[in-house]
This record gives structure tokens, C-alpha cells and sequence, in this order.
């Protein structure tokens, strides 16, 4: 594991980096958020990596799942969006993808026809327990129906996998487990397949890494405001190239629940801070990103939530937002747009760091 | 969120910035009144979409004839079916653990050891309780929002 050298937090620097060819991967609440950020910001992307993600405002898919607005999106979220009792329940992808062609013409995110000769790649474990494959199924439905080229779109449902980001670390969960840390074993590194679909050409990872894994101070970017549900610290893997001036892209890594380096898991509803620190960096350093990107000049970011349930904002297992928990107005949940303050803070990171 | 205030010998590990009991009853008097309004409103939701699936589904009566909607309705039984028996098998799976631990619980070799291990037995058993409760209102809620949208797309396809 590569540290920053003297492990203090620096401001997030600017690099030499190719503007529009950075691209964005997550798992779960973070494949949910890739989704966002890539419909809001399609015109900064060439591609996405989404592994057990639903489709863009799946939470908005049926309204009177309960009276008030923001109650039916948490209601989605869970019966629709994760867990539908059959595939007639799961979302539909062609009303969320005209939902996404009006969000786009009232000018909250970018325009759909940037998604054109995009790469998507599309991941469900079939032994998904969390997020059903049903709901992924219509995630590919979803960017085929914006225009994807269905050639330009990877769909893997073929392995047993739980819940997870898929590695090759010994130590990881086996395959099959739908539990924290939700990063299992599966004999290759996912995070590799990602890369090497969305950007053609990459050099194979390297064998030890030559750049410093930064930690930055987050909260400039969502000016510390607690309803970002942020953490204080986001990371960043710079190969040492770049760091030297060499040409680069950016890939945004986005953790799933649960992940975030300072979640602290709940034992019957209360937070084991006796017991447990932090989760930990073990995304960060652990699911192979850096190694990929060390080799082929690509800048790692890795923004991260917290969890966070004050009665205000109801996020304990640290989430992404998808199902709009961070809007100042439930009737107008703004939580997909480009103003979304998760998904500002997130484009702004990208934007400091030349992208 | 608070740490629970746990004593060892003559130190206590108590946050000393924590109220004392008698000013924190005082505080929280208000706290069953709260409850009961969350239960009320949540209630009032509930009964509301309930509502709304009543009108839904007397609207459905004219599609009767659809063997696709049958079809379909008997899959939402039998989805709903399975989710029972996995959670049954759960429920039984768990029960097993805890009758094993308990016929294997070690000889302690404290009386605050013995003490703490059958608590523990208490506490996974409410733990097992807690599961099964919770998933079982869950899959109660799910039955709802999902029939709610199935017969919904019904009407409007």
C-alpha cells in the first residue's frame, strides 16, 4: 500500500490532465451516483463502470409508493429500485430514460446525445442479494435506450457473485457473500476490467506502484456543509508520471455503502465506537484501481461520504444519494442535477484536477 | 451518538458531559408523546396507500379477462410465497444456532464470565426477534409499493 509521503492532508492539486476523457466507476450507492454523474456531466465523460447500479431517478419511478414525495423515493429505492418481487416490479427503464431526455432539455444536465460513443460497463453478481439483477438489467436497458451503442456496451451477469466489487485478493470474502466489506474474491480485479473496456489500449498494471496516493481535504468542495453527508478527507492516486507532467486522464472511483473510510458500523442500532475505528481505506487500497492506473497515466480520485442520521438526514450506512436525502426541497429533489451538492462537489474535484 | 456509560471497578468510563439520569428523564418526558406521533403518522401513511391500492385494484376489475394479468398476479404470489419460507428458513436456521450454543455454552471460569455468556445468548435470541420483525414489516411494505406499481402500469399500458 502506498501512502502520502509524510501523511498530511494537501489541498487537491492540478495536473496535465486531457480534458472530456475522464471517465467515472461504483459499486452499489456508487453505481447509483455513476449514473447521476455521468448523465450531468456527460460532456466530461467517456464512459462508466456500474456495478450493481440501477437506472438514472430510479427512486422517482412510481410516485404514490407513499403521499409524501420524498417517503415514495425511499420507498422506490428499496421495493423497486434493490428489491423487486418480480421483474415486473423492477424499474422501467424506457419512462426513466424520457425522464432523463426532460431533465436534460430543462437544461439540469447535460445533453443525452454526449452519451452517443460512450463505453458503458454494466456488472450483476447472480447471487446478488442487495441489488437484484432485475434492476441492473434495466440499467443496460436504460443507456441503450439514450443511445449507447449496444456494441460500446459491456452486460456481465454471468458469475455467481454477491454483492461486491470483484478482486484478487486472498483475504477478500469469498465470491457468493452479500456482507461488509463488499469486496470479494473472485480471482480477477474488476476494477481492471472496467479500465480496459472504457479506454482502449491500456498497458498492462504495474507490478509496484511509483506514485503517492493523496489525502485531501474535501470539504472545499461542499463548502462543509453537513448535508453533503461527505467526509472530511477524499483520496486521490497519482502516478508519478503525471506528477512529472505526463499526460493524463481521470477516472472517479465511487465507494458503495458501507465503504466510506470513516463509516463505523451500528450493533442493534447503536454505533460500535468501543470496539471498531473507522472502516478504513481498504477501497482505496485494496480492489486494484491504482495499480491499472499507475501504468497507464491515470489520476484515481476517490471521493467519499459518510454515514449520517441526525433526524435531518437520514443516511446511517453512508451513501451516495440516489434517492435525494441531500435536497434542500423534497417536492423539488435536485439530488441527479449538475446542482446536486454531491454531484457539484464531486464535478468540482474533477475540475481542480484539470478534467 | 452518546457512548453507553460502562463501569470498571472504581473507574467509570462514563462521558462526564452526559446529563445525569434525573435531568435527562426530565428532558426526555416528551419523548413517548413523540413516539406516538411517528407511529400515528406512519400508520396514516400506510393506510393511505392502502387506500390508493384499493382504488387501483377496483379499477383492475375491468381488465379481468387478461390471462396476462393473472399470470402476472400469480407471480407476485409466489414471489411473495418464497420471501415467507426464506425468511422461515432463516428463523429456523437461526433458532438452531442459538440451541446449539446453548447445549455447547463452555464452563466459565468467572461468575462475570457465566453471567456474560448467557446475556449474550439473551441478546442474539432479541437480535434473531429484531431480524425477523423487521423483515417481515419490510415484506409487508414491499407487497404494497410493488403491487401499487404493478397494477399501476397495468392501468396505463
Amino acid at each position: 500500500m502506498v501512502t502520502s509521503a509524510n501523511a498530511k492532508v494537501v489541498q487537491l492539486g492540478s495536473y496535465n490532465v486531457k480534458k472530456g476523457q475522464s471517465s467515472i466507476s461504483g459499486l452499489s450507492s456508487g453505481a447509483f451516483m455513476t449514473v447521476q454523474m455521468h448523465l450531468a456531466h456527460s460532456a466530461s465523460f467517456v464512459g462508466a463502470g456500474i456495478i450493481a447500479g440501477g437506472p438514472f431517478r430510479c427512486a422517482e419511478t412510481y410516485r404514490w409508493a407513499a403521499p409524501l414525495a420524498e417517503d415514495a423515493n425511499i420507498e422506490n429505492s428499496l421495493y423497486i429500485c434493490m428489491n423487486p418481487l418480480v421483474p415486473q416490479t423492477a424499474p422501467n427503464a424506457q419512462r426513466l430514460a424520457q425522464l432523463a431526455r426532460q431533465t436534460a432539455e430543462a437544461g439540469q444536465i447535460d445533453d443525452v446525445a454526449n452519451l452517443a460513443d460512450d463505453r458503458v460497463y454494466i456488472f450483476t453478481g447472480s447471487q446478488d442479494e442487495v441489488v437484484y439483477s432485475d434492476v441492473v438489467a434495466r440499467t443496460r436497458k436504460f443507456y441503450e435506450l439514450l443511445g449507447v451503442e449496444p456494441d460500446n456496451i459491456v452486460y456481465d451477469d454471468s458469475l455467481p457473485a454477491g454483492h461486491s466489487i470483484i478482486t484478487d485478493n486472498p483475504e477478500d470474502s469469498p465470491l457468493p457473500t452479500n456482507q461488509p466489506p463488499y469486496i470479494n474474491n473472485g480471482g480477477f480485479m474488476q476494477s481492471h476490467e472496467i479500465l480496459r473496456h472504457l479506454y482502449a489500449g491500456l498497458k498492462p498494471p504495474a507490478e509496484r506502484l511509483s506514485g503517492r496516493l493523496l489525502r485531501f481535504d474535501q470539504t472545499e468542495f461542499f463548502g462543509g456543509e453537513p448535508r453533503a453527508s461527505m467526509s472530511r478527507f477524499g483520496y486521490a492516486y497519482v502516478p508519478r508520471a503525471v506528477e512529472e507532467g505526463a499526460p493524463a486522464r481521470v477516472h472517479i472511483a465511487l465507494h458503495g455503502c458501507k465503504q466510506g473510510y470513516n463509516y463505523t458500523d451500528y450493533v442493534n442500532g447503536r454505533a460500535d465506537i468501543a470496539n471498531q475505528p473507522p472502516y478504513g481505506n481498504r477501497y482505496i487500497t485494496t480492489t486494484g484501481y491504482n495499480h491499472i492506473a499507475d501504468s497507464n497515466d491515470i489520476i484515481v480520485l476517490y471521493p467519499q461520504v459518510e454515514g449520517m442520521d441526525d433526524g435531518e438526514i437520514q443516511n446511517p450506512d453512508g451513501c451516495w444519494d440516489w434517492w435525494g436525502y441531500t435536497s434542500l426541497d423534497s417536492r423539488q429533489p435536485d439530488y441527479y442535477s449538475r446542482d446536486a451538492i454531491q454531484i457539484k462537489a464531486i464535478h468540482g474535484m474533477l475540475d481542480r484536477l484539470g478534467g | 451518538m452518546s457512548r453507553l456509560p460502562v463501569t470498571i471497578g472504581r473507574r467509570s468510563l462514563a462521558r462526564h458531559d452526559i446529563p445525569e439520569f434525573h435531568e435527562m428523564t426530565a428532558k426526555k418526558a416528551a419523548a413517548p408523546l413523540a413516539h406516538a406521533v411517528t407511529t400515528h403518522t406512519l400508520l396514516h401513511k400506510h393506510s393511505a396507500r392502502a387506500f390508493h391500492n384499493g382504488v387501483l385494484t377496483a379499477a383492475l376489475t375491468t381488465h379481468l379477462m387478461d390471462p396476462q394479468i393473472w399470470n402476472e398476479s400469480l407471480q407476485l404470489q409466489a414471489a411473495v410465497m418464497q420471501r415467507l419460507q426464506d425468511q422461515y428458513r432463516d428463523w429456523l436456521k437461526g433458532c438452531a444456532i442459538l440451541m446449539d450454543d446453548y447445549s455447547q455454552l463452555r464452563q466459565a471460569n468467572t461468575m462475570s464470565k457465566l453471567v456474560e455468556k448467557q446475556c449474550n445468548l439473551v441478546t442474539q435470541w432479541s437480535q434473531l426477534v429484531t431480524v425477523q420483525a423487521t423483515n417481515l414489516v419490510g415484506l409487508m411494505e414491499n407487497i404494497e409499493v410493488d403491487y401499487g406499481y404493478w397494477v399501476s402500469q397495468k392501468l396505463h399500458s
